[in-house]
């Protein structure tokens, strides 16, 4: 019985991290698919516009990352507390050259102590929304930054979360795939953690809070396999540690296989496949990701045709 | 103990494999990022300078039979054709039909599956292909991937552009947002006539949407009548509501019975997204009175009032 419940355990791993890849694969083909589709990048496409929501943000460096994507109809509304972050309000009023516009509380949204909001008339930046508001939740954060969102498509940010290039033209491309009345919400693990919600249907679920994406009906739920935001893991070199336990591990299979202890060596193996998923899975992310890997290569012949 | 060894074999395999993957992923990416990335620049640099010369012998690309060659000069050649307007193609032609292009992408059209199927059937649709290829993509219309379909449609349209509209009406599947705005920027080239007549007024739903892509990008504001057409049509709303944003780009009045009749139909969500999308194109107010009810006349005049300066 307990054999049994081994192997079992052990094909079910192997069966796990094998579907694991294939996603990534199949989403990595996707990937470079929407790279060859210039149509988003001309012109946004139809209605689909998305607004990021900026919680806790405090370097200027993650705002100019979440305005410089080229996608058209995509704004970012970042919420700051002037009274407690007072320098860099002041660095973004005066770097974006926004002016105070009047704000009027939605009943989309449950809101509260939005104290001023801020727009830029910059051509450059005239997709930035600024509201004060005292820090407290970042659920809080994000609808009264949902209440002047103008797109239909939300996207919450914490801080530190800078895009990876083209993840709008690409999330595009995904939320038209499926149309606009059966995309609720679209979230990927994949490189951290991120979610994409429609506008209808986070206020359909009382704002953004506890367990609101539960709120959404299921059938409105899509996976992405995919990373969105950039993470120092995608640019960081195998560890020689790693390689090590690599042949630590592989050493002890060897042993295990000819002294014929086969149960050890089984589940010793499905430890093996385990990791060779993370492995992989990690090189495809780190690809999609666009992380540069260190050619030795002798351009230069190329180069002196 | 059978089981077992059963076990480990299976594991052996899936390691194998998978550290087999690790490898191949690891090769590719050097290879995109060093002898492929110089490759691309190179072969750019020869296309352009054959372009800029005028003459009409097909260059010489260095090293097109090392692997990997063939699919940078095809990436390189459909780049130039995607990202450039009233290009005379006559020397990529040669160029495609000299090396063989167009059969080695139908090649490994066949070989592919799913969205790598769909990634050369995009090359091929951006590359100018010889007669005999629009016949044999046509069994990829038949895909389960909708990518495929689409790509397959764009290689047809492509290389028999007189066909195209006939082509996108007996596309079975209705085009989604993106591929729409795939079929403009083909259109933009010079590749489709911009005749938006015919599609607008057509009943076919994918004509349509292309039609009222073309009225909204272009600014056609002669095509007022055919929208309102589209607008009172009470079998497609969702072609109507598009119809109405299409109005709304092009700052058209929209107090008429038609819109009154679709707004009247339209859930409070949707009339609240027509709302912000009528503020984003600078409609006042008093001119929407008559189309919305008390309560979602403040919602607008809110909306309005946010992107005005605090004179307080």
């Amino acid at each position: 019985m307990i054999r049994a419940l081994v192997c079992l355990l052990s094909l079910a791993a192997v069966a796990a991290a094998c579907l694991w890849v294939f996603h990534l694969l199949r989403a990595r083909n996707k990937r470079l698919l929407a790279l060859r589709m210039y149509g988003t990048s001309c012109d946004a496409s139809g209605s689909i516009g998305f607004s990021l929501l900026c919680s806790g943000v405090r370097r200027l460096s993650q705002v100019e990352n979440l305005l410089s994507s080229e996608y058209v109809r995509s704004e970012a509304v970042v919420v700051v507390d002037a009274l407690r972050r007072r320098v860099f309000f002041e660095t973004l009023v005066a770097r974006y050259r926004l002016i105070r516009v009047e704000y009027l509380p939605s009943d989309e949204f449950p809101v509260r102590g939005v104290r001023s909001m801020w727009r830029s008339r910059r051509r450059c930046f005239r997709r930035l929304v600024l509201l004060d508001r005292p820090e407290d939740t970042a659920a809080d954060d994000w609808n009264a930054a949902a209440s002047v969102a103008s797109c239909e498509y939300l996207i919450p940010v914490r801080d530190g979360c800078c895009l990876l290039p083209g993840v709008l033209e690409r999330l595009s491309v995904e939320v038209g795939q499926w149309g606009p009345a059966t995309v609720g919400a679209v979230r990927s693990w994949v490189g951290g953690p991120f979610v994409l919600v429609s506008r209808e249907a986070v206020a359909a679920a009382g704002g953004f809070g506890r367990g609101f994406l539960r709120r959404i009906p299921r059938r409105m739920r899509h996976r992405l396999w995919e990373p969105v935001f950039f993470r120092p893991e995608f640019r960081a070199d195998v560890s020689r540690w790693r390689f090590l336990g690599a042949w630590a591990l592989g050493c002890t299979i060897l042993a295990a296989l000819l002294a014929g202890w086969w149960a050890v060596a089984a589940l010793l193996l499905a430890g093996a496949v385990l990791w060779c998923a993370a492995a992989c899975s990690a090189r495809l992310v780190a690809d999609m990701a666009g992380r540069k890997i260190r050619c030795k290569i002798g351009v230069k012949n190329f180069t002196e045709w | 103990m059978n089981l077992f060894v059963v076990c480990s074999v299976c594991s052996g395999a899936v390691v194998a494999g998978l550290l087999g993957l690790r490898g191949a992923e690891f090769v590719r990416s050097r290879r995109q990022q060093g002898f492929r990335s110089v490759l691309r620049r190179r072969y750019l640099h020869i296309v352009m300078a054959a372009l800029a010369a005028g003459d009409r012998s097909v260059p010489r690309f260095p090293l097109l039979r090392r692997a990997g060659s063939r699919l940078v000069l095809a990436e390189t050649l459909a780049g130039i054709v995607s990202m450039t307007c009233g290009l005379d193609i006559g020397l990529l032609r040669q160029v495609v039909a000299h090396y063989g292009l167009d059969r080695w992408l139908l090649r490994r059209v066949r070989f592919a599956q799913g969205y790598r199927r769909a990634r050369y059937l995009a090359l091929l649709a951006a590359l100018p292909v010889g007669e005999e290829v629009p016949a044999r993509v046509v069994r990829y219309g038949r895909s389960r991937n909708r990518y495929v379909r689409f790509f397959a449609l764009m290689t047809r349209m492509a290389a028999e552009p007189a066909a195209a509209v006939r082509r996108m009406a007996d596309h079975a599947v209705p085009f989604s947002d993106t591929e729409v705005a795939e079929i403009m920027t083909f259109l933009r080239r010079g590749a489709l006539p911009v005749a938006y007549e015919p599609l607008v007024a057509s009943p076919s739903f994918n004509l349509r949407r292309v039609g009222l892509s073309i009225v909204r990008q272009f600014g056609i504001e002669e095509a007022e009548p055919l929208l309102l057409r589209m607008v009172g049509c009470e079998g497609a709303p969702v072609l109507g509501a598009e119809a109405l944003r299409t109005l709304c780009a092009l700052r058209r009045p929209l107090v008429r019975p038609q819109v009154r009749r679709l707004v009247g139909r339209m859930s409070s969500a949707q009339r609240r997204s027509l709302m912000r999308c009528m503020v984003r194109n600078s409609y006042s107010p008093a001119a929407l009175q008559s189309l919305f009810d008390e309560a979602e006349c403040d919602y607008y005049r809110t909306v309005v009032r946010s992107y005005k300066r605090c004179l307080s």
